[in-house]
């Protein structure tokens, strides 16, 4: 299509705009995509990412930051792969953890936007399919040791070519999903989102001419780099190293994450080679993985002002060496990286930050827990009851936890009247559970206890860390009760396993309930009235108001004892 | 001679309130503002009709006592929203989901703001009281609501000072018994309390979503209730006796006893007027097709109307609270003529989310404001009299907006005062552009194909700059702008929207089931409509809510029938047009996947008697006549040039107006750009043409 030649001179205010117009179109594909797809992880777990990427595959505009670790190194790699061969109406997938992607399920496409003969730009989705091979649904295998467990690996291929799709090609993805008619329709919504992109971006190219909107491809990230590097300022310059670490299942060892951070005055460098060797375990991530869960550990303490984009990696580099569990190499199993170890990559980096710049919140996650049911005689299904584990918030300096924390998921929580007429479980309990927000100046978010009930025929998955895990207080807060798992009948067996694999139900009854948020500052110096709105609403107990943050409270818990909480506290140092 | 009778719109605003009345007999009408009283909006509704009464040399209580109807938009609901002082509410729900509306599935605004705090609490944790019982997924009892534990939870939030209560069972939309059963307690225990059942102010599937409007609605209606009880004693005290109508979310108009228990309705009781007028008058001009802008001091609100029917809204939030009632699809953006020009740390040119607001305002104010806002750029770039802002009633100060414009952006960033201003205005008009161009391409629309209808303080000085943004060829400026939304009023029709969940999928929907359904919602609708005075004609409008299996946002779809029994060929074309539907709106269908009905959807119209807007023969086409004085005003591009400058009140219909020109109408400034051209047509409307 021919395009008109420049139209106007580009000044700042215009590249400006333009960079807002960019990141405006990733927000509408997005918003396309999750208004079309028919699959729940992308209309409901909002699991995908759209992105306007420049010629070298750098992100210049997205919808959803937490990927943008893996939105760059795929399309970087696919941008290389296809240098001298990428033609109009082309459109590539991949999945490879060796070209930027991560697990099996998560498909990326993306496709050219050519102005005469080169392209100037390509938009790139990564969206969680339904299903992509491997032993189990969704990839979901706890005992996977290698990728090829968990799903197929699909190098970059051209699924179009010059508008014409590869039915070699898409017959072949499809072949290798358990739901093709799903995975087919999945794939025709990124598309046609993908062209919506295309349609507005030729849009701005008609108003302000190819020169200028390549322009305001390099403006966008220098703006950002410009950003990351002003909000620094006052960091302190050092060496900083912080660990986390996760509990295998179900042999409780323990794999550490650590983060070696070099702040300077105008780069953060980052490395994870002391990091626990790759596991035999589904839990490693992929270098793109580890640089998107650091690059979110960083953008959280700019807050949402900040856009993520490249220009973020002009000012951060993430290294590691091959074959840690943070550089997942050779086929490694990667399948729950989105939640461990990418939990503990994002925490080991978050701790390192904060020292540099003074703690201002807490940890920005909870453990998470694999755990779903099936019919016995229907291995295609997957009830997805980690749905339900929800755990709390932890405190900011100044605010209380509250909610989920937001940083390892953009996921909304199901309609129960929804997932009943859906499902055959039914939610009996959803609701917070007394003492369990970490205690603090500023306490965290309660965890929720959700109560399922499930058929008799079914088979049960689960894999976590057990009852050891738990956020970790800031600042002198507390932590976060640990998270719970409980069969109706405890004296049942598997009620403390932490690993089983499409095995028996123990009970119809299952009880889970998530992590609590940690606290954040000393408990003993939070306002005895706040203390007693939390008894008054059962947040917290009279007892823990008086254990944990020595307030004394009278008239059956209706107010507070001034006197005696004076005491309490000096007597508890406070 | 019978003595004239009057009609009033009045719309309550932030700062002003604005007043449209007509007197029989005569053509036309008067429309003026007086400043709001805050927390006294009846004072200042009454201060309003003194107005009235001296333009027309009456005396304010005749003309109350001759006052047929008064059409009251208000801002009570919204205002409790956004300061969160709505009556002591507690809720009743399901044992074990008491903590539904604090949890809002799981949904933050945001994902890396780590200082948002919370939405402030409507009901504490403490008055969210679970009692035993259980509906089942297919409407069965599974188990029998305990009366006892109702009552003592009903005794327990009386004693704790409750005064509203809100009640949410889970799959009460399919049986509302239990939900029907505590209301009949809380009458008995705690009958000064305001109760309000989901399964009666949305019954619909997705419990947080119904929940949280429910609790809006409990939180919201004993206030404007209260509101509305001493505004009505107030007028009929000073001898009014006519009917007195509020303005709905849903764009008509219902009493004062429908509205006072149904506060969730509403909440957009002042905008809704404006996007009624916008719609009679572009359609009387012959625009059928088109985008609302409001532009205040604070907010630019948008909405989308296709062929004379306004969009209905499926995503609504106000003040971080869900609702999900029907509501005109109003989309709203922090940006208006107070919005603030920073400089962010990346060297960037900032326009907003602060504000300045009325007070202390934008610099030009010289009310000891000291930051730039869009209104001291639309000075600087001439488009403003300084000697005739509000129509003369207040000057502004050149001086003061250069300074702001000096020292907080153009230092800072190295330009001149005058490219700030420029900026400002272009990162504004940009924000605008990008709100106009998403209530249409969000919804399929091509905004080439509408005509924009720029009303609000300011909304007519940057409409010919985001015309030209989005490709837009027609603007319209009526000349009562600014006083949009009490017209509105005068020009709006009785209505009642309802919704109700009827889940099935395409091959299994019981037609009899549906017909009765709507034949239910008729009956109620139609009931409501005539305990509001309405005695016209009934209109009936239907839709269904349809997505593609596995699908989670819906599509609206128009159920065209000529009876009011839906037939099965009825139901068929229906399900044929969302197929059709879908692809207008994402670019794509799939008519060989099944589909589902999600919910239905009724509105009830009854026609009132509107205001007519009287026409005026065509005066030839030059202008000059208006032209008072020139200046030099700033054209996109070019730079400065001097502009004619038309007093507005001097246009006769078919005068034309060529850009560059500033039009100032005593409550509006209208800008004219180069390569556009106004004609002000027979009905008071400026039709401003642009060429490319």
């Amino acid at each position: 299509m021919a395009l008109p030649v420049d139209k106007v001179e580009i000044n700042s205010i215009d590249l400006e705009i333009l960079r807002r117009k960019l990141v405006a179109v990733a927000g509408e594909m997005g918003l396309q995509l999750r208004k079309t797809a028919q699959s729940v992880e992308i209309n409901s777990e909002l699991d995908y990412a759209t992105a306007i990427v420049d010629r070298s595959g750098a992100v210049v505009a997205t919808d959803n930051p937490l990927q943008l670790g893996t939105l760059s190194g795929t399309a970087r790699a696919v941008v290389n792969h296809f240098r001298f061969n990428m033609r109009p109406g082309d459109v590539v997938v991949t999945n490879a953890p060796e070209y930027g992607g991560t697990r099996a399920v998560d498909l990326a496409v993306i496709a050219p936007l050519f102005v005469g003969n080169s392209a100037v730009l390509y938009f790139v989705i990564r969206a969680r399919m339904p299903d992509l091979g491997g032993m189990y649904v969704g990839g979901f295998n706890p005992e996977a040791t290698e990728f090829f467990a968990e799903g197929v690996p699909v190098t970059p291929l051209k699924l179009y070519r010059e508008g014409r799709e590869s039915r070699d090609v898409m017959t072949t993805l499809l072949l290798n999903s358990r739901f093709p008619d799903t995975f087919r329709l999945t794939l025709d919504s990124l598309i046609a989102a993908m062209r919506t992109g295309e349609k507005r971006v030729r849009d701005l190219i008609g108003g302000y001419g190819a020169d200028a909107l390549r322009a305001a491809l390099n403006h966008a990230q220098a703006y950002v780099a410009k950003r990351i590097r002003a909000e620094m300022r006052g960091w302190a310059v050092g060496s900083y190293s912080a660990e986390s670490a996760l509990v295998r299942a179900p042999s409780g060892d323990v794999v550490h994450v650590r983060a070696d951070v070099i702040v300077s005055e105008d780069s953060i460098r980052i490395d994870f080679s002391r990091s626990d060797p790759q596991a035999a375990c589904f839990v490693n991530s992929t270098l793109s993985n580890t640089m998107g869960f650091a690059a979110t550990a960083v953008l959280a303490e700019f807050g949402e002002d900040v856009p993520a984009n490249d220009g973020l990696f002009q000012v951060i580099s993430v290294t590691c060496d091959p074959g840690r569990v943070t550089s997942s190499t050779s086929g490694g199993a990667v399948g729950f990286s989105a939640a461990h170890c990418g939990a503990e990559i994002l925490e080991s980096v978050s701790r390192a930050l904060r020292v540099a710049r003074s703690a201002i919140h807490g940890d920005l996650s909870t453990p998470r827990m694999l755990l779903s049911c099936r019919p016995g005689d229907d291995r295609r299904c997957r009830v997805s009851l980690e749905t339900w584990v929800i755990g709390g918030a932890s405190a900011s300096a100044g605010l209380d936890g509250w909610n989920r924390p937001a940083l390892l998921s953009r996921s909304i929580l199901p309609s129960v009247e929804e997932w009943e007429r859906a499902w055959p479980v039914s939610v009996r309990k959803l609701e917070f559970v007394t003492d369990t927000a970490g205690a603090g100046r500023w306490r965290g978010a309660p965890a929720t206890e959700a109560v399922l009930r499930t058929p008799d025929s079914h088979l049960i998955t689960l894999w976590w860390q057990g009852p050891v895990s738990q956020t970790h207080g800031t600042a002198g807060g507390d932590a976060g009760a640990s998270p719970r798992l409980d069969w109706d009948d405890a004296a049942n067996s598997g009620a403390e396993s932490t690993l089983i694999v499409d095995g028996p139900m123990p009970a119809n009854l299952l009880r889970v309930v998530g992590a609590g948020g940690a606290g954040f500052g000393p408990a003993i110096s939070r306002d005895p009235t706040s203390v007693l709105a939390d008894v008054l609403d059962g947040i917290v107990s009279i007892e823990a108001a008086a254990e944990q943050y020595g307030v004394v409270l009278s008239s059956k818990g209706r107010a507070v004892d001034a006197k005696a909480t004076a005491r309490r506290r000096a007597a508890k140092g406070g | 001679m019978p003595e004239a009778a009057y009609t009033l719109g009045v719309d309550v605003g932030g700062t002003f309130t604005d007043y449209v009345a007509t007197r029989s007999g005569e053509h036309g009408f008067f429309k003026g503002k007086v400043p709001t009283r805050p927390h006294d909006e009846a004072t200042s509704v009454l201060e309003a009709i003194r107005s009235v009464a001296d333009h027309f040399s009456e005396d304010p209580k005749a003309v109350l006592q001759r006052m047929q109807t008064i059409v009251l938009g208000t801002t009570v609901v919204t205002n409790t929203m956004l300061e969160y002082n709505g009556a002591k509410t507690g809720l009743i729900c399901t044992k074990g989901f008491r903590d539904t509306l604090e949890l809002r599935r799981g949904y933050r605004e945001s994902l890396f703001d780590l200082a948002l705090p919370p939405p402030p609490a409507l009901v504490p944790r403490r008055w969210r009281l679970g009692v035993t019982e259980r509906i089942d997924s297919d409407g069965a009892v599974e188990t029998a609501l305990d009366e006892q534990e109702v009552r003592e939870v009903v005794r327990s939030l009386k004693s704790d000072g409750v005064e509203s209560i809100a009640v949410c069972l889970l799959f009460s939309f399919l049986n509302p018994a239990h939900e029907r059963r505590i209301r009949e307690i809380v009458v008995e225990e705690h009958p000064d309390c305001f109760v309000c059942l989901s399964c009666e102010v949305l019954p619909q599937i997705r419990e947080f979503e119904r929940l949280s409007t429910t609790v809006v609605n409990a939180y919201t209606s004993p206030k404007l209730r209260n509101y509305l009880s001493r505004l009505k004693s107030r007028l009929v005290a000073e001898g009014f006796a006519g009917a007195l109508h509020v303005m709905q979310s849903n764009g008509g108009v219902m009493d004062v006893e429908y509205t006072a228990d149904h506060g969730v309705d509403a909440v957009l009781s002042g905008p809704s007027g404006g996007v009624v007028a916008s719609l009679r008058l572009g359609e009387q001009s012959g625009y059928r097709n088109l985008i609302t802008a409001d532009m205040g001091g604070t907010s630019y609100d948008v909405c989308l109307i296709h062929d004379a029917k306004p969009e209905v809204g499926v995503d609504q939030w106000i003040s971080r609270y869900r609702i999900a009632v029907p509501l005109l699809d109003i989309h709203t953006i922090g940006a208006g003529g107070g919005s603030i020009g920073w400089v962010d740390s990346g060297g960037a040119l900032r326009v907003g989310p602060q504000s300045a607001g009325a007070y202390p305002g934008p610099a030009c104010y010289g009310r000891g404001g000291e930051l730039p806002t869009v209104t001291d750029a639309n000075l600087v770039l001439g488009y403003m009299d300084p000697a005739r802002f509000l129509g003369g009633k207040m000057s502004l100060d050149r001086g003061n907006a250069e300074k702001a414009l000096e020292t907080h952006l153009a230092k800072p960033l190295g330009i001149s005062v005058e490219d700030a201003a420029v900026g400002i205005a272009r990162i504004a008009n940009n924000a605008m552009s990008n709100a106009l161009r998403y209530v249409s391409v969000s919804r399929g629309r091509d905004p080439r194909d509408y005509a924009l209808m720029a009303f609000g303080g300011a909304g007519a000085i940057s409409a010919g700059v985001q015309a030209r943004d989005v490709g837009i060829k027609t603007i319209l400026v009526p000349r009562t702008a600014s006083v949009l939304s009490a017209l509105g009023g005068l020009l709006s029709d009785f209505k009642v929207s309802k919704i109700q969940s009827f889940v099935a999928r395409s091959g299994a929907i019981d037609l009899d089931k549906l017909n009765e359904v709507y034949s239910a919602m008729y009956e109620e609708a139609e009931s409501l409509l005539r305990s509001a005075g309405s005695d016209g004609d009934v209109h009936l409008y239907r839709s269904m809510d349809i997505h593609y299996v596995g699908q989670v946002q819906e599509v609206i779809v128009p159920l065209r029938s000529r009876t009011r029994r839906i037939t099965p060929v009825n139901l068929a074309r229906t399900l044929r047009d969302f197929h059709d539907q879908h692809e207008i709106l994402y670019a794509f269908k799939r008519p060989d996947q099944p589909v589902e009905v999600v919910s239905a959807r009724l509105e009830l119209v009854v026609h009132r008697d509107h205001l007519e807007i009287p026409s005026e023969p065509f005066s030839g086409e030059n202008s000059e006549h208006a032209i008072v004085t020139r200046r030099p005003i700033y054209v996109d591009r070019v730079g400065f040039v001097e502009a004619p400058i038309y007093d507005g009140t001097l246009l006769k219909p078919g005068n034309l107006v060529t850009g560059p020109a500033v039009i100032h109408e005593p409550d509006t400034t209208i800008v004219i750009y180069d390569r556009q051209e106004a004609m002000l047509d027979q009905h008071q409307m400026y039709v401003i043409e642009v060429v490319d």
